[in-house]
């Protein structure tokens, strides 16, 4: 087991001038066979790990990675988490994601710093007020918090908001889950990776996988640039590249990969309590505890695996931003990133077994995976420890497509992120 | 003492223009030219700030955007911005500035005690700390710790502006080697324009190669900050007066030369944090551009022959040189002689042990290699050079490769991907080399508290030991270093640290720093204003407001304005009377007649020999059987069966349609059928015309619709024999066309009248006047939403969602009797679409208390978590004088009679399931005698 | 910001279009009575490449729904594009 995490260890360590902190996590070499392979060392593939070890005894597990770890969508999302899901379906997987974040820091002797500062999702119109009950309603009757504020209670919370009365986009209120909030993002990948690789998880880096390998419908095993890997259970959680890791088992997969961009200013003294999401302007924007303003768009509208977006991208969810703070137009933008992230019809993900014997696909996360990691990992992990997939990710399978009966989360209304 | 520290003479300033401005209260005075940092210096100011993470005294190391020190809060009423670089920020008469992160000052900080516990507090202390109680116990005092600046609290009164331009050549940088790029290229004939992020030269050098061809643009203040795809490369310029502060050029080049200079790298000792250590090349940059001598004894710590030229500079400018520090045992022979000549003592194999000084620096302790203790040499500035490193970030956007280059100890510029090049010093080939490393000896074997007091990134306070406890803890990527320790996460970026700080990794790992390898360049290269990115795009240049062709004469209607679906449109008109005003207006055309500015409604026509068969495959519904002069309700479907859009389809000619579809779509369908014209079905002759801003539409509707509109100049005979119900009709009205469509969304007779959009207002004039006799209404959006709520008619998009099919609004019929194919069929056959718990239209009345039920109420599941059905639109009636619903039931047509619970705000009501329709449910009124 | 260059306009930003969708050499007819998996594969199912690939887009200002040649694992130059309709 790793050195347990402490201001004690920290007060003791600084005694010795740090030089005996032990590894977060080795740096394994992949043996020739496991039991599970997992493909993609992001925060799926390591917590479904975690959990395979630590809930059903499994530790004869490998997380490849082609990078570093949490390199991918991870590292590069704007670290929101919430669960205010519509479809009910959604609302249990993905509260079940956000209680487990909720104590994950204990779990993992690793604080990933969740901050539950509420999701603020901004009303335009009247109309929006009225659709709102009718969420806040479907919310209460999945068991999800969720409350309105009045234009003037949402006055005294973000006063920095454009309440003028000739504002473009007039605000009436807002919805709020007040549970929901921000976490560490890459905490989460390296506290799952510790916990994993001290249970006896090997996490490989740069060890890319580059074909998996099926032979009569069942999974043997996967190519890696460093040679053949052996397993009866393949995990793909390869977010960003789940189409092209499929291809190689035969499989096609209702997914097209859109980059998705990030950006955060310059650090400034707290100004920003909550999250806010403006869907008529279609930019949202926390502060990060460094006190940058994080802040996210919608999709740059093509497919593309370049890890880059246009800059017309970032100029209108920069635009969009500042029509609902007004005063944020004299900070300075500091960094500009994008990740690329699968997009499915339904924007609901795809988790259950491929059509191929003892493959398990992780995929289809849209632009929302890093709240769904938990759960994700969890489920995943359960359902290749009893063979079956778990009740609470059955209508996600990939089946649903031929039978029609999609998951529409776009169907309800608000940006998923 | 003003301008202690300027000398007599030299530097590109104007002597004779005296500039006053104050820093953290104190009144100072600089020239015109300087910047807010060589003021500062010229001041003998060497406290700016205070660090991001340990609130240590900052000051001054760099000449420009590589600074680490001199960020500051520029006060300007509402223009005040925070973390400003002070190297980049021209003085002005009167500027106020005031230093971020501390209180009260930069020498006096209440946090500055964090410095004290900086052992306890290594890389990542805060994912090992911090667990219990919970993150929420210490969060609120760290987040006041960090952030620098403080952002406005009004709005901006800047304007920005967005450039796009075009060039055969763009030069990054107008140093020697842009400048002579730009005129080489200019000479031949091409189309150029160069960038630079400051002043183009200094003039007092004046050997720049001005180019006077007009092929020539040189932008100043002009800072390139971000390569695209294709040679696009993005530009913030400043402007210097005028009435737009800031503009982003979008610059697309047909070839690109990157003349962006190298960035000297500081060397890594203890102490080297402390105010009055400065890059060498900035030391000597403030002495030749503004004449100020950062300090009055100084030394110089290096491992190249290239800082012993500054230290002979300063040493000539009058500044006593009282050491190099060389950590190489030999350095060139002639950089030894010309620090011979001058006088300078050289300390060769040695390194500083440490530095001393309250605050500022006093004094550093040298010593010769494997000594423990070393000399004091006493001074208050201390140039630092650790060699150079090509400014790349632009390069590799571009998609170019970095090669480490050993010799340079850094990387230069590989194999291009666009038509780019890097030239000058961006290059490396001109280079001085360096004699190794940026510290001293084996950085494994220091002292923990010598790795703790030796700082890699300034801003971020990481230190080397950071590097160490990253390394050991197996962060060893050094994207995870970057992100472990936050090394090049400030507002630098890591501009003199990323470099440092992968060598160190690399000596901790046993690696080279060729095989480490860079972080990722992201944009941009220096921070850009949000403002400017936005540009003009803001209000209704950010998102379009459209206006109806009555706006102009809703105002003295009194019109409730609303916008909906991007029109600016009425939503009611001002109350009369007892009644509100939608109650008013619902019952005039229940009982009278109403109007309404009908126009955002989309209007498409579809010509050509096959548009009745191209619409047949549009829409869920059959239209080749449709007669012509008939109209017919359609629904339109994806190709997974959900309704995207419903309205009429209208044959005006056997090969003429003109089809409506719902405001919100006007654009959106107009997409869809092309898109289905060109790629599905080329080969059927079809034109397909949007007409929905070409065309007003007044809709007359009520039981006097067509007595009103027998009083207009209409050429059309309107009594129901030849004008009957879902017919249409091509005509004129006073001269001008029009087409009428006979409907009954409302329920009642209505005639939908389309005309030229310039002669929407003055037919509104006219009916008006006509109707006036007949107590004619104007009825806006709020009393049509329930006039259909009253006919149990849906909106798409507020009672249906993304798995609506037609069958559950109990459409199905439509299609059902089709026999051509239509685009969803396929769907629509799947078990799953005909399912019989599927959600299904149906009405709501409220049991017992008689409360309206509210809209967004959710019939909960019987069993279990979460909802069988909910109320979509709701209201009270005026027409029936009670609350009446519709909404989505699972199998809700087989359960009309049934009670079932409904949810709202955490209370529970019951309602009644009926059929849709409440009011004339068998259509009577719209098939008028007439 | 790479460029399409449109037929009829020539060398444009791709801000001005809109993806429309990948292309496939064998698609099924748009009205080819297909259930369950085949249905699935047509509606659903993507090949989504890495690197060079046949797409629909619409140039949003003439019009015109054009089959264009990209290369989605770095997308820089311009990309060619012809007439959809084109037989």
């Amino acid at each position: 087991m790793a050195a347990s995490y402490s201001s004690w260890g920290l007060v003791r360590q600084a005694t010795v001038g740090h030089g005996s902190w032990p590894r977060a996590w080795r740096a394994a070499a992949a043996k020739p066979s496991y039991r599970v392979v997992i493909v993609g060392g992001g925060g799926h593939g390591i917590a479904t790990a975690y959990y395979l070890a630590k809930e059903h005894g499994i530790t004869d597990v490998a997380v490849l990675e082609k990078g570093w770890i949490g390199g991918g969508n991870t590292g590069r999302n704007t670290t929101v988490v919430r669960s205010n899901y519509l479809r009910p379906e959604s609302a249990a997987f993905y509260d079940f994601s956000l209680r487990l974040y909720e104590r994950l820091t204990a779990e993992l002797n690793f604080n990933i710093m969740f901050s539950r500062r509420g999701l603020t999702t901004l009303l335009h119109s009247p109309h929006a007020v009225n659709a709102a009950w009718g969420q806040l309603n479907t919310l209460h009757l999945n068991g999800i918090d969720a409350e309105i504020l009045s234009r003037e209670e949402l006055q005294r919370r973000v006063p920095l908001l454009n309440f003028a009365p000739d504002a473009r986009f007039p605000i009436h209120g807002a919805i709020v889950q007040p549970r929901a909030g921000v976490v560490r993002h890459d905490a989460v990948v390296w506290g799952y990776a510790r916990g994993a690789d001290a249970r006896g998880v090997d996490i490989v880096q740069n060890c890319e996988v580059t074909g998996i390998e099926a032979r009569d419908g069942r999974v043997n095993g996967v190519h890696t640039r460093q040679g053949f890997i052996a397993a009866s259970q393949v995990v793909m959680a390869v977010a960003g590249s789940s189409s092209l890791v499929a291809a190689t088992a035969g499989i096609r997969l209702p997914i097209m990969t859109y980059p998705l961009q990030a950006m955060v200013t310059e650090p400034i003294k707290p100004c920003l309590d909550t999250v806010v999401l403006s869907p008529a302007t279609g930019s949202y924007v926390s502060q990060s505890d460094r006190g940058e303003l994080v802040i996210g768009g919608g999709l740059d509208r093509y497919p593309s695996y370049a890890q880059r977006g246009s800059i017309a991208v970032t100029a209108s969810t920069v635009a969009g931003l500042l029509e609902i703070f007004p005063s944020f137009s004299r900070l300075k933008l500091m960094r500009q990133w994008a990740g690329m992230v699968d997009i499915i019809a339904d924007s609901s993900p795809i988790l259950g077994f491929a059509p191929v014997r003892g493959m398990f696909i992780n995929a289809g996360w849209g632009t929302g995976g890093f709240k769904a990691i938990p759960a994700g990992g969890w489920t995943t992990a359960w359902s290749i420890a009893h063979q079956r997939e778990h009740p609470m990710i059955a209508p996600f399978s990939l089946g649903r497509f031929a039978r029609g009966a999609l998951i529409d989360e776009a169907a309800a209304a608000v940006i998923a992120h | 003492m003003q301008n202690s520290h300027r000398l007599e003479s030299g530097g590109c300033i104007d002597r004779t223009k005296l500039l006053s401005f104050r820093f953290d209260g104190r009144r100072l005075s600089g020239f015109q030219g300087d910047t807010l940092a060589s003021a500062l210096l010229a001041n003998g100011i060497k406290v700016v700030g205070r660090s991001f993470k340990l609130h240590r005294p900052r000051g001054i190391t760099g000449l420009g955007e590589e600074d680490t020190g001199g960020l500051v809060q520029l006060i300007d009423d509402a223009r005040s911005t925070p973390n400003v670089r002070a190297t980049q920020t021209e003085l002005v008469e009167g500027l106020v500035a005031r230093s971020v992160n501390c209180w009260p000052g930069p020498r006096w900080d209440l946090a500055g005690g964090l410095s004290l516990l900086s052992r306890f507090l290594p890389a990542g202390f805060y994912y090992k700390t911090f667990k219990w109680p919970s993150w929420h116990f210490y969060e609120p005092l760290i987040r006041r710790l960090a952030g620098l600046g403080r952002a406005p609290d009004g709005p901006d009164p800047d304007r920005y502006e967005r450039e796009y331009l075009h060039c055969e050549v763009l030069v990054v940088g107008g140093g020697t080697a842009g400048m002579t790029a730009a005129a080489a290229a200019a000479a031949r004939g091409a189309d150029v324009i160069l960038v630079e992020q400051n002043r183009v030269s200094p003039a007092c050098g004046g050997a720049y190669p001005r180019s006077s061809s007009p092929s020539l643009r040189i932008f100043e203040f002009a800072c390139a900050f971000g390569y695209y795809e294709d040679n696009l490369v993005a530009v913030s310029r400043r402007a210097r007066g005028g009435r737009i502060a800031e503009r982003l050029c979008l610059i697309r080049a047909h070839e690109v030369v990157l003349a962006t200079g190298a960035i000297e790298r500081p060397m890594i000792f203890p102490g080297n944090d402390r105010p009055g250590v400065m890059l060498a090349s900035a030391a000597r940059g403030y002495l030749e551009r503004y004449g100020v001598v950062p300090g009055r004894r100084a030394a110089l710590v290096t491992n190249n022959d290239d800082a012993y030229d500054t230290a002979v500079h300063l040493q000539r400018a009058g500044v006593s040189v009282a050491a190099i520090i060389d950590s190489r045992d030999t350095p060139a022979s002639d950089a030894a002689r010309s620090a011979a000549a001058a006088g300078i003592a050289v300390h060769t194999g040695s390194s500083i042990l440490g530095t001393s000084g309250w605050h500022a620096l006093r004094s550093i302790t040298v010593a010769r290699r494997g000594e423990s203790r070393g000399r004091r040499i006493d001074c208050d500035l201390l140039c630092t050079s650790g060699g150079w490193a090509p400014t790349l970030h632009l390069y590799s956007q571009s998609g170019g490769k970095l090669a480490f280059d050993e010799a340079l100890g850094a990387f230069v510029p590989g194999e291009a991907t666009q038509r780019v090049r890097a030239v000058g010093r961006a290059q490396g080939a001109t280079l001085p080399r360096t004699g190794g490393n940026t510290w001293s000896g084996d950085v494994g074997a220091w002292t923990e508290r010598a790795r703790r007091h030796a700082f890699v990134d300034l801003m971020s306070d990481v230190a080397v030991t950071d590097i160490a406890v990253a390394a050991q803890e197996g962060y060893v990527s050094v994207e995870h270093l970057k992100r472990y320790t936050t090394l090049g996460m400030s507002p630098d970026q890591g501009k003199t640290s990323n470099l440092n700080g992968l060598a160190l990794l690399a000596a901790f790992t046993g690696r080279s720093p060729g095989a480490v390898g860079n972080t990722k360049f992201r944009p941009p290269y220096v921070p850009v204003t949000l403002g400017a990115f936005a540009g003009r795009a803001r209000g209704i240049l950010f998102s379009k407001v459209r206006r109806l062709p009555t706006h102009a004469v809703q105002d003295e209607s009194g019109a409730r304005m609303m916008e909906l679906s991007g029109w600016l449109r009425p939503a009611h008109y001002a109350a009369k009377g007892s009644l509100s005003s939608t109650e008013a207006e619902v019952l005039a055309v229940r009982h009278r007649v109403g109007l309404m500015d009908y126009s955002p409604i989309g209007k498409i026509e579809i010509s050509g020999t096959d548009a009745a068969r191209f619409l047949e495959r549009i829409y869920a519904a059959p239209v080749a059987s449709l007669p012509v002069g008939r109209a017919r309700y359609g629904l339109m479907l994806n190709e997974n069966g959900v309704i995207v859009d419903d309205g009429i389809v209208a044959r005006l000619a056997e090969r003429r349609f003109f089809l409506t579809v719902t405001s919100g779509h006007a654009e959106l369908m107009v997409d869809w059928l092309e898109e289905w014209q060109q790629c599905a079905w080329p080969d059927l002759d079809v034109v397909i015309t949007p007409l929905t801003t070409h065309l007003a539409a007044l809709l007359v509707s009520g039981p006097l619709a067509r007595t009103v509109l027998s009083a207009l100049k209409l050429d059309l005979p309107l009594d129901a024999g030849r004008f009957p119900h879902m017919a249409v009709r091509e005509g004129a009205l006073d001269g001008v066309p029009v087409r009428v469509l006979r409907t009954g969304f409302s329920g009642e007779v209505s005639f939908e009248i389309y005309l030229p959009w310039r002669h929407g207002a003055t037919l509104w004039r006219e009916i008006r006047g006509a109707g006036a006799a007949y107590e004619l209404e104007l009825f806006g959006t709020d009393a049509m939403l329930m006039l259909r709520l009253e006919k149990g008619f849906i909106h798409v998009g507020l009672d249906t969602d993304s798995t609506t099919v037609p069958d559950d609004i109990d459409m199905g019929r439509l299609h059902q009797r089709k026999s051509e194919s239509f685009i969803g069929m396929q769907a629509l056959a799947r078990p799953h679409s005909k399912a019989a718990e599927r959600l299904q239209l149906v009405g709501f009345e409220p049991v017992g208390s008689g409360d309206t039920l509210a809209e967004g109420a959710q019939v909960p599941c019987s069993h279990g978590a979460g909802r069988q059905g909910s109320i979509t639109s709701s209201g009270v009636s005026p027409t029936l004088n009670r609350p009446i619903a519709i909404g989505m039931l699972t199998s809700g047509r087989s359960r009309y009679g049934e009670i079932v619970p409904v949810h709202h705000d955490g209370r529970r009501s019951r309602a009644r399931v009926r059929a849709p329709c409440f009011v004339d449910p068998n259509n009577e009124r719209l098939r008028d005698a007439g | 910001m790479f460029r399409i260059n449109c037929p009829w306009c020539g060398i444009r930003d791709h801000d001005e279009f809109t993806f429309g969708g990948e292309l496939r050499a064998h698609a099924p007819a748009w009205d080819a009575p297909l259930t369950g998996e085949d249905l699935a594969a047509q509606l659903f199912m993507r090949d989504n490449l890495k690197g060079v690939r046949h797409e629909r887009w619409l140039h949003t200002s003439c019009r015109e729904w054009l089959r264009v040649v990209r290369d989605t694992a770095d997308h820089s130059g311009v990309c060619e594009a012809t007439h959809v309709r084109a037989p």
